[in-house]
């Protein structure tokens, strides 16, 4: 296996709820600190490791993905002791009864609970996006007296896990842990390499509920070029598919398409053909949901935009599942362009629809 | 009525058969420089392909910045996939209805911009069951038949993922010749405007300094009209767009092609300045054009983006009525055309500092 393993499970064992990245930003920043010239941060939370050139005025090439995770937060306390708590993200509602989750309190206490349904049929998020939670409590005194607050973020519990012929690992928040964990990889892997341009490679906050940090990150960075590294349903097994698209095993995404963002086309090319010229498993790949692409591609003067993402099965559930042979293919493809970049490279991109 | 000679109808020929869907408009912005060129002082481009023809006029004075917007972009499609049995499916871009797909000739232009054409496959309506012929097929359901064999075939003839499908359409002067039937006239016959309205320019003495935008993937979200606001920085923007003729059989009332200049006062994104719209009826008046009014409910324009921007800018739109819109063949008409381009001609002939000032202080802002 090539990914560090200690490595992801140390992110995943973190807890990151949209508005409450601050733990997985000091472990990143700790990370960041031996490959970075500097750290620096926007006033939401993105964090990024600065690598610079040695050229005066290099352009700056910025390598992001999300590092909050979809999860919960507490809105209400009822009298039964139980827990109203509103979803952050797009989870999966028919994921949810049963899922074991925690939460931190300010004084940094840890509570184990469980999601229950809210009537007998079984449903767990209702009509307002709320869910109920049994933290084993009886009474709303139990609850004000162990410092449970409005506000405390919840978290899906589950523990990363290799399946058993080491192909895939299931992760409660892939979504959310690929970008840290590329990120690193990217910043040891390229640590003796000089480059033309200011590398930015960091994470956003806030994508889960509306694609927020990404703003503010790329007005921090103004990049000249953006290369988004983020997850992506896979459609490869279901029974009712028309056709398959993003399949574990394939490859990295090549990901022509999204409801917000239309990658440039010679970024694609590009991509393409260093998979093809190294045998690295590639797949195109369409996406009907948006990403935070489609903010570093418009704002501004607009940014060349590209995804090196992979497909995971269950995404925003208890335990979502990558294939690590599509991670492996993604940061070699990503090492490789890195290598390929150069300032005259950037400017072609910048003029590819003219 | 106006002298119809005036027009340079193949400028509006090539926009409307050049094809361009969002993120890949280099066709129509080559017309653009190519034509504009000549009346323009400065090129300028944005990081998403939209490109930006400054005119200055014969003054060179320091002016305020006007900026006219129209979209080069048009709906279409991507090869979203291959069959094995070399059939190409469909990945709509910009806003498709199904029922005007089926049996329409479309072009994929492919990386080396080699143009492959197809028909889009339709069903014989023999012994077909009755909810299945009263049901719209959604575009996702429907593909492109090259006429070849296999998906090896359809490979070797240079397509590729993700290239740009485009309506096989000729421009056409209608029996009338006043009615002009092509693709693409969302947005292209406001681009031929902004051409025009530089043509007419160029020696002129205005004090504003005008930049016609031709922005890039407006159809997908108004995303270029972002980026070229940012390069140009203007101070008031007219976004020129078509809206929805209604006087078919289909409507019967409503927004005649033909009628002259339609003033936008909002739409479902916008609310048109309100003394950039007053200063509007004055031209008309002056130069006797006719005028109509739109308040479009549903869907925007670039002003959508332009307005608000950076600390925001005084905007409305400008239409043109169009028939059959987001369909492989549109109609507008000559008459509207004409008069757009003389209404939008005299705007910036008359801008000043003075006139901004007036536009201002129609929201209240007022200098000391």
């Amino acid at each position: 296996m090539s990914i560090d393993e200690t490595l992801l499970n140390k992110l995943s064992e973190i807890d990151s709820v949209s508005g409450d990245e601050k733990a997985i930003s000091l472990s990143l920043k700790s990370e960041y600190e031996g490959y970075a010239d500097d750290i620096v941060y926007d006033n939401l939370g993105s964090i990024f490791a600065v690598k610079k050139s040695k050229q005066a005025n290099a352009p700056r090439v910025m390598i992001v993905g999300h590092m909050d995770e979809a999860g919960f937060i507490l809105k209400g306390i009822n009298e039964n002791g139980t827990i109203k708590a509103l979803a952050l993200g797009n989870i999966e509602a028919t994921s949810l009864l049963g899922a074991a989750v925690r939460l931190k309190t300010r004084n940094e206490q840890i509570f184990f609970g469980t999601l229950i349904a809210f009537d007998k049929s079984g449903a767990v998020l209702d009509k307002s996006n709320e869910v109920l939670v049994d933290f084993g409590f009886e009474n709303k005194a139990e609850v004000l007296e162990n410092n449970l607050m409005f506000g405390d973020r919840i978290a899906f519990a589950n523990q990363n896990r290799v399946s058993s012929n080491g192909k895939r690992i299931y992760s409660k928040n892939w979504d959310g842990r690929y970008a840290p964990l590329m990120g690193i990889e990217v910043l040891r892997a390229v640590q003796d390499q000089e480059f033309d341009f200011d590398l930015y490679v960091g994470c956003t906050v806030q994508e889960q509920v509306g694609f927020r940090g990404v703003q503010t990150a790329t007005n921090l960075v103004k990049p000249d070029l953006g290369i988004i590294v983020d997850t992506d349903k896979a459609f490869d097994y279901q029974n009712d598919l028309k056709e398959k698209n993003g399949e574990l095993g394939k490859g990295v995404l090549i990901n022509f398409y999204d409801t917000t963002v239309l990658p440039n086309r010679l970024l694609l090319r590009t991509l393409k053909d260093i998979c093809s010229k190294h045998d690295l498993p590639y797949q195109y790949y369409y996406s009907m949901e948006g990403s935070d692409a489609a903010w570093i591609n418009k704002l501004r003067v607009g940014t060349p935009t590209l995804f090196v993402n992979v497909p995971i099965r269950n995404m925003n559930t208890p335990s979502s599942i990558m294939d690590i042979r599509d991670y492996d293919a993604a940061k070699e493809a990503l090492l490789l362009l890195l290598e390929s970049l150069t300032a005259e490279k950037i400017q072609e991109f910048k003029e590819e629809n003219r | 009525m106006s002298n119809f000679n005036e027009i340079d109808l193949d400028l509006l020929k090539r926009l409307s058969e050049a094809d361009g869907i969002g993120g890949m408009e280099r066709e129509v912005s080559r017309i653009v420089t190519s034509y504009g060129k000549d009346y323009s002082d400065d090129i300028q481009y944005d990081n998403l392909g939209s490109v930006i023809l400054k005119s200055s006029g014969k003054n060179k004075t320091n002016g305020p910045k006007i900026m006219l917007s129209s979209h080069i972009d048009e709906v279409g499609f991507m090869v979203r996939s291959i069959t094995a049995e070399g059939y190409v499916n469909l990945l709509p871009v910009g806003g498709w209805w199904g029922h005007v797909m089926p049996a329409q000739e479309m072009t994929i232009t492919t990386t080396n911009a080699e143009k492959i054409i197809g028909v889009v496959g339709s069903r014989a309506p023999h012994g077909l069951a009755s909810e299945v012929k009263e049901k719209v097929i959604q575009p996702m359901d429907l593909y492109l038949d090259l006429g070849v064999t296999s998906k090896q075939a359809v490979e070797q003839l240079g397509v590729s993922i993700g290239d740009m499908i485009t309506p096989n359409v000729s421009f056409r002067e209608m029996n009338d010749s006043n009615y002009l039937m092509g693709k693409a006239w969302d947005d292209r016959c406001c681009v031929g405007v902004g051409l025009e309205v530089l043509k007419n320019l160029s020696e002129s003495d205005h004090e504003a300094d005008i930049y016609f935008a031709a922005t890039t993937q407006e159809e997908v979200g108004i995303r270029g009209a972002r980026t070229a606001v940012h390069t140009i920085k203007p101070d008031v923007a007219i976004a020129l767009d078509v809206t929805t003729a209604t006087d078919t059989p289909f409507d019967n009332k409503g927004m005649k092609l033909g009628d002259g200049v339609v003033l936008s006062v909002l739409d479902s994104l916008t609310i048109g300045n309100s003394g950039l719209v007053q200063m509007m009826e004055e031209i008309v008046n002056d130069l006797s054009l006719d005028v109509r009014y739109d308040f479009m409910t549903v869907g925007g324009t670039d002003a959508c983006n332009i307005h608000k921007m950076m600390e925001g800018v005084v905007s409305m739109t400008l239409s043109l009525p169009t028939r059959y819109m987001h369909s492989p063949r549109l109609i507008i008409h000559k008459e509207d055309y004409i008069q757009t381009i003389k209404l939008v001609t005299e705007f910036c002939r008359r801008l000043n500092w003075e006139k901004l000032n007036q536009l201002k202080s129609s929201v209240g802002i007022t200098k000391d």
